[in-house]
Parts: C-alpha cells; structure tokens; sequence
C-alpha cells in the first residue's frame, strides 16, 4: 500500500522532470563544469604515482558532494514554492512521499554518477585496483548521500532562507559517509583485495541503515509541520 | 524562585576550589608525559564529558518536544545544545593546547580532533537552523527533528571514524582493555573533577533554561516573534 | 597534605600550558554566563519599553 504511493510519488516527480529536464541539466551541467575545472587544474599527470589514489578519491567525492548539494534540495523546495505541497500531503501518506522522494534523489544522483564517475576516471586517469569495492562504495556512499539530502530538503523547505540553509545542514550530517567514501575508493584504488575495504563498506552500510531508519521515523513530524 | 542557593553556591564554588588545588599541588604528574601536561587531563576530559552529556539531553528534549509538544521541553533542547557547543569549543582549545605540548603541534588532523570540529559543525548548524526560523512552534519541530537526526551521527563522529584510522590521542578514561588505569592519587582528582565540573554544568543548565523560558514568555507577552 | 605529595617544586615543563587551558576554560564560562544575563535583560528592557504596566 505505502510502496505503491511512493511508486506514485516517484512517477509522478519522475513525469515533472521529464516534461522540463531542468534538475537533471543543471546536475550535470554543474558536475561536468566542476570535472572540467579539476580535470584542467589538477590532471593526471601533474601528481606523482603515490599522491593520486588519495587525491583524486577526494576530488572524485568532492565532484559528487557538490553536484548533490546543488540539485538534491529540488525534491522538497519545488513543493513548497509551487504550492503543491499542500495538495501532496492531502494525496499521499508521509511514509509514501518519503520513500518516493527518497527513490527520486537515488535516481537523479544515479544519473550524476553514471556520467561523472566514467568521466572523472578517463580524464584524470585514475585506475581502480578493485572494480567491486569501488561500486559498492559508490553504492553506499550515493544512498547515504540520498537519505541525509532527502530529509535536510524537507527541513529547509519550511524555512525562509532555503538554498543557503542546505548546504549548512547536510555538511556535517554527510561528512562521516564522505570520509568512509574516500577512504573506500582510495583502498579500491591501490589494493586489489576485497576484504582491504571492508571497514569503510562496513561503516557506510550502518550509516546508511540508521540515516534511512531515523528520517523515515522523523519525516512524519517534518512533513506535517 | 533561585536556580541555586546560596549554600549550593557556596558548596560549588569551595569544591571547585578544592578540585582546582588538587589538580596543581596534589595529583602527581602521570608517566609517560611531556613534563606537567598530564594535569590537563582533569580539565579537558571533564568538558569532553560534559559536552557529550549536553548534546544528548538535547537529543533527549528534543525527542520529547516531537512527542508531547511542549515548548519547555524545546528550551531544554536549545539551552542543551548551546552549552553542549560552548563546552565542545572548549574541549577542542585545551585539547588543542595539550596537542602542542605531546606532538608539538596544535592542530594535526588526529581522528579525535577530526570528529570533534565535526561535532561542533552538527550543532553549530543546528544552532543556525534555529536562528532561520521565526515562529516558535515551526522552530521547535524542526531544529527538533535536526538534533535528533544529527544524533544519529554522533556515535560515527565519536567511535567509527577515530576507529578506523590510529590515534595519538592518550586511551580515553576506561580504556580498551576495560580498566581503569592511573595512579589512585590521579584517579581520586580526576573523578572529583569529573563530579565538580557535572554539577558546574547542572547548575549552567538550569539557569539557561530559566532564562530561555523567561525570554520565550516575554516575547510571547509582546505578541511578537523575536528573541 | 601527605608528606610524599609532591610540591611544584619537580618540574615545571608545560605548566604554562596548563595554565593556559585553565584561563581558556573559564573565560569561556563566565563570558557565557555574561551573555546569558545580557540575553534576559535586553528582553527584558524590551519588554518594559512596549508595555509600561
């Protein structure tokens, strides 16, 4: 019953971003300006063998935590600003709204990934020792990054000061995730060895679990205010 | 109606003389550090301590404002939360000064100084989430709901994350072997540190509150949103 | 005192250090304390301004 309003939740966003594909041009847009800009200002050959896992793992999340911050408050502000939220909270049960925006910040960060992650890779020529770590944190991180921006959006979305408050808020929550994240990728990137990256998937994967659990409960309060 | 009386004050204030004696001219300095520093110990690890129980009564108010609405419960949250960052800047500065004395370096990214400017980031936005918002009750549910959903974060910024990378920082009080280990002459200042600085505390908190409550209540008699 | 507790005689390594975060500790108390008391007298001040009853 719930999963099938946030199914309809997350067409109905899905239908609105597909009849204007504002947020996902200007993701992208922004995602590849910001790879081009550290593409040009660092690029691969400037840094010695031994500095490049650490550096462009940071700089690869660094790509992806600003194109979230930029487009991931959509889902809640977009609501609030056309008036449709009221008729929204009428139509759907918080836990459903929750879920299917939840699903529509995936999806959108998914796209950003898809074209970031081969990209940043190519033109910063950045190798990855183990293909299958790398996706799961890739994996985890994304929906860690998803669960946090998705409830912060309906947070600043009731107040006054919208954009700049989002960024403020979901930094902090976020920067645990990033560290694993980063220290995930750098250990894909230099150890071939699956079991090398275990703590940080460990550590994203009880992230991911608590943040989803806790805004999921929380939501409701938020949502009604 | 007094938040302390003067006998409380009286006692807290002796106490906290003696704890202050104790920690100079009683306690030896502990092995195995730089010259006097290890008489830090007994005011940084209290802060930490305190700055620790403050964020989780804020959690705790704040999980109970969401429950039963009441704005008392929203000034406990707030106060917690501003004397848990007051408390948090201050552990990071002596921290920081004890840091400079072992490693000869304020600041060198240890796990330990790494999470606790993150903590300080949590609930310096949470503070910054209250300032944006204007009409009370919208305020309370929704910094309520931030503080409980940064809560979740914390045991990663306090745990996880030091734990994955090594740390310099000495073995926190009870260490991982599950003991206690210091001199009886330490560990005897130490507590009554721990003890003078919680009641300290107590009595700060209980204050704050009051003073919110008061503002809250007279701004609410003005019929404006302000303060 | 017991007679084996030591006196600062012993040395005095850090010791400005420990100072240090001694004053740090409770100039940031009391300026809070300060603050606090500026916060209920300026609602306060505001209060009486609006409203002379």
């Amino acid at each position: 019953m719930i999963l099938r309003a946030a199914a309809a939740v997350f067409v109905k966003d899905l239908r609105t971003e597909w009849r204007t594909r504002v947020a996902i041009n200007a993701l992208l847009l922004f995602a590849f300006s910001v790879l081009v800009l550290v593409g040009y200002a660092v690029g691969p050959t400037r840094l010695t063998l031994e500095d490049r896992p650490v550096v462009n793992s940071v700089l690869l999340w660094i790509v992806l935590f600003f194109s979230a911050m930029t487009g991931l408050s959509r889902a809640f502000v977009n609501e609030e600003e056309t008036g449709t939220a009221a008729a929204l909270r009428l139509s759907a049960p918080p836990a459903a709204v929750f879920l299917g925006k939840l699903l529509g910040n995936l999806a959108l960060l998914g796209v950003v990934m898809a074209v970031v992650v081969p990209l940043f890779l190519a033109l910063m020529s950045f190798g990855i020792a183990a293909p299958g770590l790398f996706l799961a944190v890739l994996a985890l991180g994304g929906v860690g990054i998803a669960a946090a921006s998705t409830f912060i959006a309906a947070i600043v979305a009731k107040t006054a000061a919208k954009g700049a408050l989002f960024a403020v808020l979901a930094t902090p929550l976020l920067l645990p995730p990033l560290v694993a994240a980063v220290t995930g990728t750098q250990i894909a990137a230099t150890q071939p060895d699956l079991v090398a990256g275990l703590d940080a998937v460990r550590l994203l994967f009880a992230y991911d679990g608590l943040m989803v659990t806790a805004s999921f409960f929380l939501f409701d309060a938020v949502w009604r205010e | 109606m007094q938040v302390l009386g003067t006998a409380g004050k009286v006692v807290l204030g002796l106490g906290m003389a003696v704890v202050l004696w104790a920690a100079f001219l009683y306690a030896h300095p502990a092995e195995s550090f730089v010259g006097e520093s290890s008489r830090i110990v007994f005011f940084h690890v209290p802060t930490a301590w305190i700055s620790a129980l403050a964020f989780l009564l804020a959690a705790l108010h704040s999980g109970l404002y969401l429950k039963t609405r009441k704005m008392e419960r929203d000034d406990a949250a707030a106060a917690a939360a501003r004397l848990g960052v007051l408390f948090c800047v201050l552990a990071t500065v002596t921290g920081s000064l004890f840091a400079k004395v072992m490693w000869n370096s304020y600041w060198n990214w240890d796990p330990r100084q790494t999470s606790i400017v993150l903590l300080l980031l949590v609930y310096g936005a949470y503070l910054g989430l209250r300032q944006a918002i204007e009409e009370p009750e919208r305020r309370a549910t929704l910094s309520a709901a931030y503080a409980l959903i940064a809560f979740v974060s914390v045991p990663f910024l306090m745990f996880a994350v030091p734990r994955m990378y090594a740390s310099l920082h000495p073995d926190t009080v009870i260490n991982a072997r599950g003991r206690i280990e210091m001199s009886p002459d330490i560990k005897l200042v130490f507590f009554s540190s721990m003890i003078a600085f919680t009641a300290l505390f107590a009595w700060m908190y209980a204050l704050d509150v009051k003073a919110t409550r008061l503002v809250r209540r007279l701004s609410e008699r003005a019929g404006g949103f302000e303060a | 005192m017991t007679p084996d507790a030591p006196t600062v005689a012993v040395s005095h390594g850090a010791l400005f250090y420990v100072a240090a975060v001694n004053i740090i500790i409770w100039a940031g108390l009391l300026a809070y304390l300060v603050h606090l008391d500026r916060k209920v007298r300026a609602a306060i001040a505001r209060q009486s301004s609006e409203d002379p009853s």
